[in-house]
């Protein structure tokens, strides 16, 4: 763990300050200051990765450094759709998600920029890594519903967690389809075909499979089993993290930009 | 589709089929992960292995068979696309697939190459592809020439810090030179391998040779190298027209015999290696005197000419002087884009379906 004395540095830190303070705003029973200050996160947020645009000369999803700075900006937008079209909440639990997201681009992962490779040079290459952040935030807040419905144990609660989880990852999977599919053509346009077996196309399939098992038996018991669906969400929370940061330090692929 | 607000009872034969996907995704995870401890090409080996080709067939029939005998998934369009999507993407990528084609050509006679590469020199035409392994197998019904093979480079920044390698003669490989890039950093001091010998860079400032903007920008470095209690210190300078600087290590080994004994390295101070952007490959393909296709192709850009995919692979290291292109066959590919359409086109049609919540005046979500 290393302090990073750089302005990007600070500017992770002040990222990390200002959500941890919307935090405790919110659940010190302040939520609009919470919200505010949640919301003023998010623009220090956006500043952050724009500066590592400028910094770097490309955009910023190529390091798993840059990849961390994206995934906490995109936390605000999606806490606020899934508030106004589904009425999810926890906000405050998105709020130190964001926090401890910035914690390994704050202190572990090394700032160093590279240039872009051949294979990154594409069209396809904001679409398909963005379309996977924005499929983890969503299966990160699905996650977190599931864990405070297991919580909630057998109150009234706990349906609405369980209903909240299903609905937040019914747009995380139609995310998770579309990046594992526009994976697969980028793959074909660079590397000859649309799917090379290696580790992170592999366990990118394996977390799509997960959630579908999902789906799947959901739509068998619908909420019989309500335990054991916030189990598949939450056993698929774990493969995507496995999928973002062991695939990429532990086994050898093609996917090896990133570390 | 939801169970939750569907009140009829569930058939024996829906209830079959969704156990069945529930327990075919869940197998198939794990399938599809342990292979990757063991490394790419034990997936690929697995899962083109009959074994793993059933597995995906079972997948693929329990999607085909749910269409045929659940009512509910033909009714919403959604459901079906992303069903038929799902049997297409595996049904084309089984007709493409290698074995499949080795079966194609055991039982037909058909003659088409599914992967290989090919080494085209410039100036040169060929038609043969080849193997991993260098082995022949098969030629193309057309040539492809290769009129002209180029690198291009990312700009060096002035500011850009010159790099540290360290040369060590390999005495495998008859006594050919080794380099290896030092990762240095400012104030750090770093060990060079395969040595005991410490490099500690303790000052790096740039200093502009001349007047305009097109004066030589050049690195002044001091640093500091020990072993076993003794150091040295220096002040490396390079100069303009002066490509790199070297430094030799006997110092610290007491004598140049004894440095050359030890199997030391000398270490190299030279600009920064150019990063490369992009390498590209002019090809014309040919069918005797008719040009079928012209492309310059690179990485992400391929050449789709007569069902064959040509995209840029590698080149030649040394000289640059020829290309190396990889060539896929084609077969099966429409069936699995065709396939990748429905599957999200069906996906989001059927979650727009569902009703958007409605809140009661309490704010709870129906």
């Amino acid at each position: 763990m290393t302090l990073k004395l750089t302005a990007q540095g600070a500017l992770i830190y002040l990222v990390m300050a200002v959500h941890l303070l919307a935090f405790a705003l919110t659940v010190g029973r302040r939520p609009r200051a919470g919200w505010i200050v949640y919301a003023a996160g998010f623009v220090v947020a956006c500043a952050s990765v724009a500066f590592r645009w400028w910094a770097v000369g490309h955009v910023p999803l190529q390091m798993m450094f840059e990849v961390f700075l994206v995934l906490v900006m995109l936390v605000f937008p999606l806490s606020v759709v899934c508030k106004r079209v589904w009425n999810v909440g926890g906000q405050q639990w998105d709020m130190l998600v964001a926090a401890a997201l910035l914690v390994p681009a704050g202190f572990v992962f090394p700032e160093a920029s590279r240039k872009l490779p051949p294979a990154l040079q594409s069209p396809l290459f904001i679409p398909h890594v963005m379309a996977y952040m924005l499929a983890y935030v969503l299966m990160a807040k699905a996650t977190v519903q599931a864990i405070r419905q297991l919580g909630a144990g057998r109150s009234p609660e706990a349906a609405q967690f369980e209903i909240a989880s299903y609905r937040v990852a019914r747009l995380g999977l139609v995310l998770l389809t579309g990046g594992l599919l526009l994976g697969a053509w980028w793959g074909k346009m660079a590397w000859g075909d649309y799917w090379n077996w290696d580790s992170k196309e592999m366990w990118s399939l394996a977390t799509w499979l997960v959630y579908l098992a999902f789906f799947h038996f959901r739509a068998l018991y619908g909420r019989r089993f309500a335990r054991v669906n916030a189990a598949l969400l939450i056993l698929g929370m774990v493969v995507i993290v496995f999928t973002l940061v062991g695939v990429t330090f532990l086994l050898p692929s093609m996917h090896s930009y990133a570390s | 589709m939801d169970a939750a607000d569907d009140s009829r009872p569930m058939g024996s034969v829906r209830r079959f089929f969704l156990l069945g996907a529930v327990i075919g995704c869940l197998v198939l995870a794990v399938l599809s992960v342990i292979p990757t401890f063991l490394g790419p090409d034990a997936a690929k080996k697995w899962f083109l292995s009959p074994l793993g080709a059933a597995a995906w067939g079972i997948f693929a029939f329990l999607a085909a068979a749910g269409i045929v005998a659940i009512g509910a998934l033909r009714r919403r369009l959604g459901l079906l696309a992303m069903h038929v999507g799902m049997v297409l993407v595996i049904a084309g990528a089984m007709w493409g697939s290698e074995l499949m084609c080795r079966l194609r050509s055991d039982l037909f006679g058909s003659a088409r190459i599914t992967e290989g590469h090919m080494m085209i020199g410039q100036g040169e035409s060929s038609s043969e592809v080849f193997d991993q392994a260098r082995a022949e197998i098969g030629r193309l019904p057309f040539e492809v020439h290769l009129e002209k093979f180029w690198i291009e480079y990312y700009d060096v920044a002035p500011e850009e810090p010159w790099e540290f390698t360290s040369w060590t003669i390999d005495r495998g490989s008859e006594g050919a030179w080794v380099g290896q890039r030092v990762e240095w950093r400012q104030g750090k001091p770093i060990k060079l391998s395969p040595c005991d010998v410490e490099l500690l860079v303790t000052d790096y400032q740039l200093a502009r040779y001349g007047e305009g903007p097109d004066a030589p920008v050049l690195p002044e470095v001091k640093v500091r190298l020990s072993r076993d209690g003794a150091a040295i210190e220096g002040l490396l300078q390079p100069e303009p027209g002066m490509p790199e600087l070297r430094l030799s290590l006997a110092a610290l080994y007491g004598s140049e015999e004894a440095w050359r004994e030890a199997d030391a390295p000398w270490l190299r101070l030279q600009p920064p290696t150019p990063v490369i952007k992009d390498f590209k490959s002019a090809l014309i393909v040919r069918d005797g005197d008719r040009e079928l296709a012209r492309k310059t192709i690179e990485v992400n850009a391929p050449l789709h000419v007569g069902g064959y995919h040509f995209y840029q692979f590698s080149y030649d290291q040394d000289d640059e002087q020829y290309t190396v292109l990889s060539v896929v066959s084609d077969a099966g590919l429409s069936t699995v884009y065709a396939g990748f359409i429905l599957l999200i086109g069906g996906l989001v049609w059927h979650v727009l379906s569902f009703r958007r919540p409605r809140r009661t005046r309490g704010g709870d979500v129906r």
